[in-house]
């Protein structure tokens, strides 16, 4: 009965057929502050309003009534409002929704919208509605949406991996493995493993080690988070894993954010592995020591089958493997090869420049041309580094593996590191050898000529020791026996006879003393002579002392004070005096007593030591002579021609000079010349 | 006053030595034994050199530098490195004055050392000052009073 077409009335007439308790009813449910409530005709056309919807959406009532309910919606979702109005009409009657409202001022609010049609006659059917705003809920919504919107951006735009799984347990506590529910992005690259989710951890990395499981069951069972830093071996990582109970009501879900700390871990573990090894290579000064504890420390730290040092000489196309680690097992490969048949000219080039990382030598461009020679040293990977030092040589780091291995950067700056630092050790051994050989050619030079010293010395030492021993007990033994025969056979050999015994004694005896002086001749040349200052009258006192023959009752001696002193040898100058004084005492005329005068001159540094005796004196021409070996004045006087060669000699020895002067008729006058040792004190 | 025992090889020597203690009617107070090595076995009493009523203790080790085997050097060091034979003195007695062997007696605790005369004739005298220094001879002044002792 009402037509669409025409303005609404100006009271609710629905409302008239009410009776008096439901019209109280329906104007308590018009003044709920919190709900509209509005009544449309079919065409959408507002036929009543309450107070709530007209604060609602700032409109006050008369701006409402008969006009389309589209001026509402069509500024937010009035497709909504339609559809749900087709769908009232054809349907059951009641419908509720969601849909957006602009304000009279602008502002859109978010309503709920209840909706029934109340009348079973088409033509007279009315919509009623009640209206929730819902604006504050759906901005707090809105924020939640959003801020995990921030959350998933910011889980996935980190370098941190995080999922969520579920711990599955054997029995009541024991977890043995888990499965992925959700996961970030950075998860795939974190671990390397792919299309997770829902798998298992175990179906995924069967060698994962337990205590991950362990650690994530115990997390789920406690709802305690832990925090923890452990290598996965099989995904090649170290982590830094935060495990946290994902869900309070599920203690099977724990929830994971980890970091992959392997560059932070292996630099760790590589700068370790560098101060050890320079601690063990510290002490070390050979070459090949230095090589084979870095061989050995690089090959076992880096888990490779081999690690060798090579010296290549491309002009000769050598590879010279000087020393070399390999694993337990397998043979070593020092030795020599054929440089390049392990590559061409690039393949040195990349070599001796960058280095080589070759993670399958079947695979590598540079490689894979040349595979007889890796099969016969059976390395399948490898890295090469070289290092160029003086000379033609380059030497070079290998570490290589019988399988294919997938070499990081982190390796071959390990490989660098290690002969950035071991180049210069090995450099400096290398100069050292060098020195050290130097210095070893020039110690065995000069033991070599030691040795033949020594030789010469105790070839001489031998045989004087010999003609001192072995020559000297027959000419005792001869002597002796002569001696005895005389004594005890006197009688029986008669004059003449008692006349030969004594010969062979007397020749015995000057054979004994020849050889005697010819060993004094022989030290004086050849034995160390130490030169001190030397009181000469003291010790030419001491000298007349210790020879029986040179006392004051045979001969007369006198020094004159002051005799000053010189530097000699004290067993060279004690020949010297005693030699000389023996002579004077010796040289006499029959029943002439020795008189011997001593005294010194001091001349530029150098003082003569002169004796004068009143002996028969030396003949002009004799001069010269007296001081060679074996010459004799007189051959019928005892004496061996030896005592002045040995002056002669031993004065030289101490770097004097020695001579013979006239005496004008009387005897001789004998003088040695030696360094002055100054400020003596007289006799 | 005990013996005598002197190490030498030379027979002649040894003979020589034997008529000087003859001469000074002494003949059985020198013992004589061929080398330095057995030197030490009479000192040590080894073997029959238990029998002391045989081998009476020495009072003077004289030892020819020059022996076979164990020469007179060897002797002296070995018989200075035992305490038991401490108090005995030694007499070196040699051809030879090298240096190299009386600074080596010297360091190895001899107490005399002498050089053969070159005439068995003048063994006698030497003899007999050598006893009379035993006797006059002590741990605290050990250089026998000799003459003609080098050291």
């Amino acid at each position: 009965m009402h037509d669409p077409s025409h303005p609404p009335p100006e009271s609710p007439a629905p409302l008239v057929a009410l009776t008096a308790r439901e019209a109280d009813r329906y104007r308590a449910l018009l003044g709920q502050k919190a709900v509209g409530f509005v009544e449309t005709d079919l065409g959408g056309r507002f036929l009543l309003v309450n107070e709530a919807f007209c604060r609602m959406t700032g409109y006050p009532e008369a701006e409402l009534i008969g006009k389309d309910c589209h001026r509402l919606t069509d500024l937010g979702d009035g497709r909504i409002d339609a559809i749900a109005r087709a769908e009232l009409i054809g349907a059951d009657g009641t419908l509720a929704f969601e849909t957006r409202y602009a304000r009279k001022d602008g502002a859109t609010i978010f309503v709920y919208v209840s909706a029934t049609r109340i009348a079973q006659d088409a033509a007279d059917s009315t919509i009623l509605m009640t209206v929730i705003d819902i604006t504050e809920q759906r901005r707090a919504e809105q924020i939640a949406r959003r801020s995990e919107q921030r959350y998933r951006t910011l889980l996935n735009s980190l370098d941190v991996g995080f999922c969520v799984i579920e711990v599955i347990f054997e029995g009541a506590d024991r977890a043995v493995d888990y499965r992925f529910l959700e996961i970030n992005e950075p998860f795939e690259r974190l671990t390397g493993l792919a299309n997770v989710k829902g798998a298992t951890m175990r179906e995924l990395v069967p060698e994962h080690e337990s205590h991950w499981f362990e650690v994530y069951g115990r997390v789920a069972l406690t709802g305690e988070p832990t925090r923890f830093e452990a290598e996965a071996r099989a995904l090649h990582r170290w982590y830094s894993v935060y495990a946290f109970r994902a869900d309070s009501s599920n203690n099977r879900q724990v929830g994971i954010l980890f970091e992959d700390i392997s560059a932070r871990r292996i630099g760790e573990q590589r700068r370790l592995f560098l101060s050890n090894l320079a601690e063990k290579l510290a002490p070390l000064r050979l070459e090949a020591e230095v090589v084979e504890t870095v061989v050995g420390a690089l090959g076992r730290f880096l888990n490779v089958d081999r690690c060798a040092f090579a010296e290549c000489l491309e002009a000769e196309n050598r590879l010279v493997i000087s020393s070399d680690y390999a694993r337990p097992g397998l043979p070593s490969l020092t030795g020599e090869l054929n440089l390049f048949e392990f590559g061409g000219i690039e393949w040195w080039r990349a070599i001796s420049g960058e280095g080589l990382s070759v993670d399958d030598v079947a695979l590598h461009p540079l490689t894979e041309p040349h595979p007889e020679a890796y099969q016969a040293i059976g390395i399948r990977s490898y890295l090469a580094k070289t290092f160029r030092g003086a000379g033609p040589w380059t030497s070079g780091l290998v570490v290589g593996n019988l399988k294919p291995r997938a070499w990081n950067a982190e390796d071959m700056k390990l490989v660098d590191d290690v002969l950035a630092r071991v180049w210069p050790m090995i450099e400096r051994a290398r100069s050292d050898r060098a020195l050290v050989e130097a210095h070893a050619e020039l110690e065995r030079r000069v033991a070599d000529r030691t040795a033949k010293l020594r030789e010469t010395i105790s070839e001489l030492e031998a045989y004087s020791y010999s003609i001192s021993h072995d020559l000297r007990a027959p000419l005792r033994a001869m002597q002796s026996y002569a001696s005895i025969v005389a004594e005890e056979r006197g009688a029986v050999l008669g004059d003449s006879g008692r006349e030969y015994m004594r010969r062979i004694e007397a020749a015995a005896d000057r054979m004994d003393r020849l050889i005697r002086d010819l060993l004094v001749v022989t030290r004086l040349s050849r034995e160390a002579m130490p030169i001190e200052r030397i009181e000469l009258g003291s010790f030419i006192a001491g000298v007349m002392d210790n020879y029986p023959g040179l006392r004051v009752n045979t001969a007369q001696i006198e020094l004159v004070a002051p005799l000053g002193a010189v530097r000699a040898n004290p067993a060279a100058l004690t020949q010297c005096v005693a030699n000389l004084l023996g002579n004077a005492i010796k040289f006499v005329a029959p029943g002439v007593k020795p008189h011997i005068r001593i005294w010194s001159e001091l001349s530029g540094g150098r003082r003569r030591v002169f004796f004068r005796d009143n002996g028969i004196g030396i003949a002009e021409s004799a001069r010269e002579k007296i001081f060679g070996m074996f010459y004799q004045t007189d051959p019928s006087q005892e004496g061996t021609g030896v005592g002045l060669a040995i002056v002669k000699k031993a004065v030289e020895r101490m770097g004097g000079t020695v001579g013979v002067t006239d005496s004008l008729g009387h005897g001789s006058t004998f003088w040695l010349e030696l360094s002055d040792a100054g400020g003596g004190v007289a006799l | 006053m005990g013996i005598v025992l002197y190490g030498e090889d030379d027979a002649n020597d040894a003979f020589f030595m034997e008529r000087a203690f003859a001469k000074l009617g002494r003949r059985e107070a020198l013992r004589i034994v061929p080398n330095g090595g057995i030197a030490v076995q009479y000192l040590e009493g080894a073997g029959k050199f238990a029998d002391r009523s045989q081998y009476p203790d020495p009072s003077l080790l004289l030892l020819d530098v020059k022996m076979p085997e164990v020469s007179g050097l060897e002797a002296l060091a070995a018989v200075r490195r035992r305490v038991a034979f401490a108090a005995i003195p030694v007499a070196m007695f040699t051809s030879s004055t090298q240096a190299t062997d009386i600074a080596f007696c010297r360091a190895h605790g001899a107490n005399a050392y002498l050089v053969k005369p070159s005439n068995a004739a003048g063994l006698a005298p030497l003899v007999e000052g050598l006893l009379r220094a035993i006797e006059r001879f002590s741990v605290e002044s050990p250089r026998l009073a000799i003459d003609g002792n080098l050291l």
